[in-house]
C-alpha cells in the first residue's frame, strides 16, 4: 500500500485505537509509518478517529493495543516518560483548556517550560530569534499583554499554536489548528507547517483536503470503516481517494 | 497598580498594629513594656502568639486555596473540598466517643492525622490512575467528603452532651492559645509551605492546560498532582488538627486578589494571596475577641460572616 | 462508685493529679497553699463554698448562682466556655475543672504560664464525697465543715427503698439522664432500679417516645421548673401511660438539679418515693 521508508521517523505497528477495549475504532490493526521532515494530514469524515489516532501517536490510552514507536527509541510511545514525551512531541487539541486570566505572553512562554525550569524568564538568543518571528508571522503583536479571556477565539487559537510551534519538538501534533481562522490566516498558517518541516515533522489533522493537496507530503486517510490510505500525497492523487471517504465532493 | 498596592500596604500595617489590642481584658498601652502587669503578659504571652498563628494560618489556607483553583480549574475549590477537614474530624469523634479523649490531647490528634492520612493515601491512589483527570479529581474528593461527614453526623447525633464542649466548635473553626514557640514554628512551616509553592508554580499552569499538553511539556501529571496533595493535604490536616475547618478564607481570598491586584501570574497570585489570606485571618480573629468579651466567637463564625458576602461581591465583579 | 466508673474518669485525672497535685502539694502547698481560684463550673462552685472554701474563688463562670454569694464573684467566661485572658485577670494559681468543664488545650496553656489545675468529676454522689474529702484533706485538713458532715450522715442513713424509674431530663422531645449524670446515681443509691440498658452509656439519651411507652417503671422523674411545664409533663405522663400504673413526681429542680451536696441534703424531701410499695 505505501513505500516503506528505511528512514522513517515513527512506525505504526499494530496499532488499535479507541476509547475502550469493548468499542475499538478498527477491527483489524493499522500498520504504516511516517518519514522525517513531512508534512502529514490526517484526514476522514467525522468519527472516524483522526484525533484518537493523533493521540495514539503520543502514547495518549486511546491506544488500546499495539504500539507507536519511533527511530532510535526503545520501547512503544505508550511506556514513555514524560520527560522523553516532551522532546519529542507538542501537541494542540482540539479545544484548548486555558486559565482566562492568564496574559498572552505568559501562554507562550509555557512553551519553554522544559528548558527554563521553574525560575530562568531568559531565553537562548535563537530561541528568541525563533518567538520574534512566529510572533511577527501570526500576527500576535498587539495581543502580548491581554489576558486570554480578552482575544477572541481566533486569535486565542493563534495563540496556542504559536505556543505548540514553539516547543522544541522533533514532531508537532496538531489536531484542527486552522478550525476558528479566517481564510488569509490560514493561508499564512499552512505556509508556517511548510517552513517548519525543514527541521521538524508536522503531523496535522484537518477538513481543508485543498491545503492538504497543495501543500502536504503524505496523506492518512480515515473512514469509518477503517485506514483507507496511508501513502504519499501523489499517490493520493492519483487513487482518487478523496472520493472515497467523501462521495460527496466532486 | 502602584496606588493600589500602597493604599493596600497602609491598610495592612493598621491591621497589624491593630489587631493586638483586640481582646477580651483591656490593655494599656504602657503596659506592654512594663514586664510586671498583667496587660505585658497578656500581650506578649498571648497576643502576640495568636496574632503570628492567625497570619501563618491565614496566609497557608489562601495559599493552598488558590493553588487547588488552579489545579482544578475551579474557582469554588478551597482547602477543605477534598474531605481532608471531614477525615480528621472523624477521627477526632471517634476518639472522643470511642476512647473518652476529649479534642486537644495527643490521642485525639493522632486519630485525626491518621484518618487524614488514610484519605490522602487514597486520594493519591486515584490520582496516579489512568482514570484521573483534574475533574475527576475533585468530584472523588467531594465524593469522599460527603462519606465521611455523614459518618460524622451519624456518630455525632447519638453523642449530644459532650459535643457542646469538645467536636462542635471544631466545625466552627477556632484558634487556640499558643506558646511564642509553636507560633513561630508554625510561621515558619507556613512561609516553608509558600516557597514550595511559589517555585513550583510554573507546574500549575502547565496542568491547567490538560493532561496531554502538560505530557509534552515534560510533566507527568499523575505525579505531580500528588505531589501537590500530598503536601497540601498534610498541611491542611494539621490546620484542622489544631484550629478546626476555618470557612472562607481559602476560597474567597484567591478571588479577592484576582479582582483587587490583577496578578499577572500564578506566582504572583500565590503571594498575594498568603498575605492578603493572613491579614484577613487575623482581623477575624481580633473581632472574634473583641466583638462580644468575655465570649470567644469560634473564628470561622467571623470568616464566614465577613467572606461570605465578600464572595458574592468578588462574583458580581467577576462578571 | 463502680470499677467502670473509677476506670473512665481515671486516666484524666490521674494525669491532672500526678502532673499538677503531687509534684507541687508536695512543694509549694506545703509552703504556700493557692489562695486565689478560679473555677470553671456553677456546681464545683457551689460545692466550694459548701465546703468553706468559698472565700478563695476568685473567679467563676456564667451561671454561678448558687450561693448567693457566688453571685457576686467575678465572671470569667459563659457557662462551659472560660476565657484565657479573663481568667489571667484574676490572677488565679489554681485553676478549677469538672468533667463537663475540662478542657485540655487550654489547662495546658495555663499550666505553662505556671498555673496548675485541678480536676474532679462530679458525675456521681460517690464523686461529689470523694471529690469534697480530696478538697478538704488538702486545704482544711481536720476541719469538715457541718455541711458535709451533715450531707454523709443523710446518705449513709438513707432508706433504701425498693423502685423502678425513668429519670427525665426534658420531656418534649424525650431525653433522659443517663448513667453518668448526678442524678441518676442519686436514685440509683436510692434503691432505684434504672430500668436503662447496661449498654447505654451517654450523659443524656435522646429517646423515641415508643420506648418510654414500652417501659414499665414504678416512677417517672421529671424536673419541676415551673407550674406550666409541671403541667405539661404530666399531661404526657398520662399519654404514655393512660392506665396510671406509673406515678409521675416532680423533682424541685433547684434542689436536686445539681451535682453538689445541696441535694444530699434535701433527701428526706424525697422520702415519700416508694411508700406504697415496701
Amino acid at each position: 500500500m505505501e513505500k516503506i521508508v528505511n528512514s522513517s521517523l515513527i512506525k505504526i505497528e499494530d496499532l488499535v485505537i479507541g476509547f475502550t477495549k469493548e468499542t475499538p475504532l478498527n477491527a483489524s490493526p493499522w500498520n504504516f509509518e511516517i518519514p522525517e521532515s513531512e508534512l502529514v494530514a490526517i484526514i476522514g469524515p467525522n468519527g472516524s478517529g483522526k484525533t484518537s489516532l493523533l493521540r495514539a501517536l503520543m502514547g495518549e490510552p486511546t491506544g488500546l493495543s499495539g504500539g507507536v514507536f519511533l527511530k532510535e527509541e526503545q520501547g512503544p510511545v505508550k511506556e514513555w516518560s514524560s520527560q522523553k514525551i516532551c522532546r519529542y512531541f507538542s501537541y494542540l487539541p482540539q479545544e484548548s483548556q486555558f486559565d482566562p486570566l492568564q496574559l498572552t505572553k505568559h501562554q507562550l512562554g509555557l512553551a519553554f517550560l522544559p528548558t527554563l525550569g521553574f525560575f530562568r524568564t531568559k531565553v537562548t538568543p535563537l530561541e528568541r530569534e525563533r518567538l520574534e518571528f512566529l510572533i511577527k508571522e501570526s500576527g500576535l503583536d498587539p495581543f502580548l499583554n491581554k489576558r486570554l479571556q480578552e482575544l477572541s477565539s481566533g486569535e486565542r487559537q493563534k495563540v496556542f499554536l504559536v505556543r505548540t510551534l514553539l516547543q522544541n519538538s522533533k514532531i508537532v501534533l496538531l489536531d484542527e489548528p486552522t478550525n476558528h481562522l479566517d481564510p488569509d490566516v490560514q493561508e499564512t498558517i499552512w505556509g508556517l507547517f511548510k517552513n517548519e518541516i525543514k527541521t521538524r515533522t508536522v503531523v496535522v489533522t484537518t477538513h481543508d483536503l485543498a491545503q492538504v493537496e497543495r501543500h502536504c507530503d503524505r496523506v492518512v486517510a480515515l473512514s469509518k470503516e477503517g485506514l483507507v490510505f496511508a501513502g504519499s500525497v501523489s499517490d493520493y492523487k492519483s487513487q482518487g481517494i478523496k472520493r472515497r471517504i467523501f462521495p460527496l465532493i466532486d | 497598580m502602584n496606588k493600589n498596592f500602597s493604599t493596600f500596604a497602609f491598610i495592612a500595617v493598621l491591621i497589624l498594629a491593630a489587631v493586638p489590642w483586640m481582646g477580651a481584658e483591656p490593655i494599656l498601652f504602657g503596659d506592654i513594656f512594663n514586664s510586671q502587669t498583667l496587660g505585658h503578659r497578656i500581650f506578649w504571652e498571648l497576643r502576640m502568639p495568636r496574632l503570628l498563628m492567625t497570619l501563618a494560618l491565614g496566609g497557608v489556607l489562601a495559599s493552598i486555596g488558590t493553588t487547588y483553583q488552579g489545579l482544578f480549574r475551579n474557582p469554588l475549590s478551597d482547602p477543605y473540598i477534598l474531605g481532608i477537614s471531614s477525615a480528621v474530624l472523624l477521627g477526632v469523634v471517634v476518639a472522643e466517643i470511642g476512647f473518652n479523649q476529649k479534642v486537644g490531647t495527643p490521642i485525639s490528634f493522632v486519630f485525626g492525622m491518621l484518618s487524614a492520612l488514610s484519605l490522602i493515601f487514597i486520594l493519591m491512589s486515584f490520582s496516579s490512575s489512568l482514570l484521573a483527570s483534574s475533574d475527576r479529581l475533585i468530584l472523588f474528593g467531594m465524593g469522599a467528603n460527603f462519606i465521611l461527614s455523614s459518618l460524622l453526623f451519624l456518630l455525632l447525633s447519638f453523642q449530644t452532651q459532650s459535643v457542646g464542649g469538645g467536636t462542635l466548635k471544631w466545625f466552627f473553626g477556632f484558634l487556640p492559645w499558643l506558646k511564642r514557640g509553636d507560633a513561630l514554628f508554625f510561621l515558619g512551616v507556613s512561609l516553608l509551605v509558600l516557597a514550595t509553592l511559589v517555585i513550583f508554580a510554573r507546574l500549575i499552569d502547565a496542568l491547567r492546560m490538560g493532561d496531554s499538553v502538560a505530557r509534552t511539556l515534560g510533566i507527568s501529571p499523575g505525579g505531580t498532582r500528588n505531589c501537590f496533595l500530598l503536601l497540601t493535604s498534610l498541611v491542611v490536616a494539621l490546620t484542622v488538627s489544631f484550629s478546626g475547618t476555618i470557612g472562607f478564607v481559602g476560597l474567597v481570598v484567591p478571588q479577592l486578589c484576582l479582582i483587587l491586584f490583577r496578578p499577572a501570574s500564578t506566582r504572583v497570585l500565590l503571594l498575594q494571596s498568603f498575605g492578603l489570606g493572613a491579614l484577613f485571618l487575623s482581623l477575624a480573629d481580633g473581632i472574634s475577641r473583641a466583638l462580644l468579651p468575655p465570649f470567644e466567637f469560634p473564628v470561622g463564625v467571623i470568616t464566614t460572616l465577613i467572606g461570605g458576602p465578600l464572595f458574592l461581591f468578588t462574583l458580581w465583579r467577576r462578571s | 462508685m463502680k470499677a467502670s466508673d473509677l476506670t473512665r474518669s481515671m486516666p484524666q485525672s490521674l494525669i491532672g493529679l500526678v502532673f499538677t497535685v503531687m509534684p507541687l502539694s508536695l512543694s509549694l502547698w506545703a509552703l504556700e497553699p493557692p489562695k486565689r481560684w478560679v473555677s470553671t463550673s456553677p456546681q464545683l462552685t457551689e460545692l466550694l463554698f459548701q465546703l468553706d472554701l468559698g472565700e478563695k474563688v476568685v473567679g467563676t463562670t456564667d451561671q454561678s448562682d448558687y450561693p448567693s454569694a457566688a453571685r457576686k464573684i467575678r465572671r470569667v467566661g459563659r457557662l462551659f466556655a472560660p476565657n484565657l485572658e479573663a481568667i489571667l485577670s484574676c490572677a488565679p494559681d489554681l485553676v478549677l475543672w469538672d468533667s463537663s468543664s475540662f478542657d485540655p488545650t487550654l489547662e495546658s496553656r495555663l499550666f505553662s504560664m505556671g498555673i496548675p489545675s485541678l480536676k474532679f468529676p462530679l458525675d456521681s454522689v460517690e464523686s461529689v464525697f470523694a471529690a469534697s474529702r480530696r478538697l478538704i484533706q488538702e486545704f482544711r485538713p481536720g476541719k469538715k465543715p457541718d455541711v458535709l458532715i451533715r450531707a454523709e450522715i443523710e446518705w449513709d442513713l438513707r432508706r433504701k427503698r425498693n423502685f423502678s424509674f425513668i429519670a427525665l431530663a426534658w420531656a418534649d422531645p424525650p431525653m433522659v439522664f443517663g448513667k453518668k449524670t448526678f442524678l441518676f446515681s442519686l436514685l440509683e443509691g436510692l434503691g432505684g432500679n434504672s430500668i436503662l440498658p447496661a449498654r447505654w452509656n451517654t450523659q443524656y439519651l435522646k429517646v423515641s417516645e415508643e420506648w418510654i411507652m414500652a417501659q414499665n417503671p414504678t416512677h417517672l422523674f421529671y424536673l419541676k421548673h415551673d407550674a406550666l411545664s409541671a403541667f405539661a409533663t404530666k399531661e404526657q405522663c398520662k399519654k404514655w401511660w393512660p392506665n396510671q400504673t406509673v406515678e409521675c413526681v416532680g423533682i424541685d429542680a433547684e434542689k436536686f438539679a445539681r451535682a453538689s451536696l445541696t441535694p444530699l441534703l434535701f433527701l428526706s424531701t424525697l422520702d415519700f418515693i416508694g411508700k406504697n410499695k415496701q
